[in-house]
């Protein structure tokens, strides 16, 4: 790494518990630094008359905070790994299936299988309720699926044909883009609107169980992810010359997918779809400090966790008492941002 | 030259992350202090009414005028400070005259006036748990189909006092909501003279329909919000309930639920009247757009002009004005059913 990087990943690293102060200090209920303080350290409140504080603040306020860098992290993540292994600026992870295939399991969970739901939470006296486990359980494993038939279909010889899987992703998107609209059709109003809430994405549902349940799945993926930092250097070389290095190129490519089919799949089921992290954090720090792998990966995490823990501060304050859609912010935040970049290095000659 | 742009586009990235965080800190201020000045408002009626608990006589007053759904005064002052989530039961509470006792409620309590205007904490199926506790509530009253699940639970954890009433829609439901929010709110006697004036109404609605069902016109409802949802009601809606309460005929049921207005579907039902919220009716651009619809304007309904706009809670939520809005279809009904009839003759 040059020194350039370093200095810029210390910022970012310095940015991340900023940002989470900021969340876990604003909100729309009025906490003061002397209670945050109180609070993160579980001391007593001393002369406040507010009991209940400690209780918002633990189970509503910091499980969102939480949340928004681990997934803001994994999303972002995700999203440098696919752009790196496809070598193709515009791939996210809905590009391989993620998204759609989670939404798809989720739509067709809501319409048709709450009543298998229902009498699995009757069964288990309703520790695996609906909310708890069924929709995220079954947008993981629709995510799943769904890389995999991408994947399978982008296998050509006994090697990923790259081309062919980004067309398998397209393809796929738009039969389960056609299920979720039949799916829509077949609901009752009810279901209509359970399902378009969750499509837009929100980090409000989320607790301390369901965080676990995410940090399970996601950290190791993630450590893996970013262990691999000089394959993915290797292989941004192109595929015939990471090759010719020693490099089983294929099977470090279905490696990635699956790890990025976990990383996000399971965010995914617990927060809905947010859109844009995946696809501009890496952008922005291939402008800000060049491709290097093994920066844009940690840079990834740490500005991907950032971004989404303020989207989702603005998400919850701008429009108190009530809240704004995740996914809305990130666009509005990141989109303009990352035309700037586009702009000014477009002028600059470096694009 | 390259680390420069580099410096500069790193600098933007941190500002740009760190004042989107500060522009959001001003806003929570301000509303923690109101609701603090609303606090010390409360507390001396408080002291008043422990001083002369004897002083609550239970006598009911009606304040609505005749013909209007039935409307009563507060025989007490509220202590308490409610967040109400779901239209009917906001509605009841403003029918007892505890309106101004609720500090904030959901996009779906719409009526009347001084329920509408409160703060909203989001739609009664996706509640911002915090931003509902900012309003710092000393009760909760919810329909039972409030959520999501786990925000509800956590809010409760809180020690917040949390009330829910079924959300069913069928008449018991509705009767026995009233009941039970009266309960909550200690106007045990409103809500019965409530009760009474619904069940009168609801008898007089029972009369007509015996009349109207023996030719019993059909009806095709329309739910819209803008040109893209236009839904028409099949079986098993609240919308269908309503029509058979008001003893009219669903002129579509060949399926259930509500399914996007087919052309063809609307032309084959021939319906004699069209009903649509009044809301939604809006949301297209006003009558003439309902009207002009595809497939509904080759109708004989549409051409006559036989449309019913209601008013969308009063019409769908089951709440207290639910048997007036039966007595407005049906009159409505049969006004312009009368019409049709003379405009059949006369040529």
């Amino acid at each position: 790494m040059k020194n350039n990087q370093r200095i810029q990943l210390a910022g970012l690293a310095v940015l991340v518990p900023i940002v989470m102060m900021c969340a876990f200090k604003i909100g729309a209920v009025e906490i003061s630094w002397s209670e945050l303080v109180a609070c993160l350290t579980d001391g007593w409140l001393g002369h406040s008359e507010r009991p209940s504080l400690k209780v918002i603040f633990w189970s509503l306020r910091a499980p969102r905070v939480v949340a928004g860098v681990l997934v803001g992290a994994s999303l972002a993540l995700a999203g440098a790994s696919l752009q790196g292994i496809f070598r193709n600026p515009l791939a996210d992870p809905g590009l391989i299936g993620v998204s759609s295939g989670a939404a798809l399991a989720v739509v067709g969970l809501i319409v048709v299988g709450s009543p298998v739901l229902t009498m699995l939470a009757e069964a288990t006296n309703g520790a695996l309720g609906m909310t708890t486990l069924g929709v995220p359980m079954a947008a993981f494993f629709g995510a799943l699926v769904a890389t995999l038939c991408v994947m399978r279909l982008g296998i050509r010889g006994g090697r990923v044909d790259m081309a062919t899987m980004l067309l398998a992703g397209v393809a796929i998107n738009a039969l389960a883009g056609a299920l979720i609209g039949l799916a829509t059709y077949m609901a009752d109003e009810k279901e209509l609107r359970s399902m378009t809430l969750w499509t837009l994405g929100s980090l409000g549902a989320l607790g301390w169980k369901e965080i676990g349940i995410m940090a399970c799945g996601m950290l190791p993926g993630m450590a893996w992810l970013v262990s691999r930092a000089s394959s993915f250097d290797l292989l941004s070389l192109g595929e015939r010359e990471a090759f010719h290095l020693g490099m089983d190129v294929s099977r470090f490519q279905r490696q990635v997918i699956l790890a990025c089919a976990l990383v996000v799949g399971i965010g995914v089921g617990f927060t809905g779809m947010i859109g844009f992290v995946g696809l501009v954090v890496p952008h922005i720090l291939r402008l800000m400090g060049g491709a290097t792998h093994r920066f844009v990966l940690w840079g990834s995490i740490l500005l991907g966790g950032s971004l989404l823990t303020c989207a989702d501060l603005l998400a919850r304050t701008l429009a108190a008492p009530t809240e704004l859609p995740i996914g809305v912010i990130t666009a509005l935040m990141g989109a303009p941002f990352f035309l700037y970049l586009l702009y000014g290095s477009r002028v600059r000659g470096l694009a | 030259m390259r680390d420069s742009l580099l410096q500069k586009t790193c600098s933007v990235a941190l500002l740009g992350l760190l004042m989107s965080g500060l522009v959001a800190c001003d806003k929570p201020n301000t509303d923690a202090t109101e609701s603090g000045s609303s606090v010390n408002a409360v507390a001396p009626e408080k002291e008043k009414e422990q001083e002369d608990p004897e002083a609550k006589v239970p006598t009911c007053k009606k304040v609505s005028a005749r013909g209007e759904a039935p409307r009563y005064a507060a025989t007490h002052q509220s202590e308490e400070k409610y967040v109400v989530l779901g239209g009917a039961i906001s509605e009841i509470v403003a029918s007892l005259g505890h309106a101004n006792a609720v500090v904030a409620t959901d996009t779906s309590s719409t009526y009347p006036e001084a329920i509408k205007n409160k703060p909203k904490v989001g739609y009664f199926r996706k509640v911002n748990a915090e931003g509902l506790l900012a309003t710092s509530p000393t009760m909760l009253l919810a329909t039972s189909e409030a959520g999501p699940e786990d925000v509800m639970t956590r809010i409760e954890a809180t020690g917040l006092e949390v009330k829910t009433f079924e959300g069913g829609e069928s008449v018991d439901d509705a009767l026995e909501r009233v009941e039970r929010v009266g309960d909550v709110l200690g106007e045990e006697a409103c809500a019965a003279a409530l009760i009474s004036e619904m069940k009168l109404t609801l008898e007089q609605v029972e009369k007509t329909r015996e009349t109207l069902s023996k030719n019993a016109p059909s009806v095709l409802f329309i739910y819209a919000r803008g040109a893209n949802l236009v839904m028409v009601s099949g079986k098993d809606t609240p919308a269908a309930q309503m029509l058979e309460l008001a003893g009219l005929r669903n002129a579509v049921d060949s399926f259930e639920g509500f399914k996007p207005l087919s052309p063809e579907v609307v032309l084959e039902a021939q319906p004699d009247l069209i009903l649509i919220p009044a809301k939604g009716a809006k949301s297209l651009g006003g009558d003439d757009a309902v009207m002009g619809l595809k497939g509904v304007s080759d109708t004989d309904a549409a051409r006559q002009g036989r449309l019913i706009t209601i008013d969308d809670l009063a019409l769908l939520g089951f709440g207290p004005r639910f048997p007036h809005a039966l007595k407005e279809l049906q009159e409505k009904s049969q006004a312009l059913m009368l019409e049709k009839e003379k405009g059949s003759r006369s040529p």
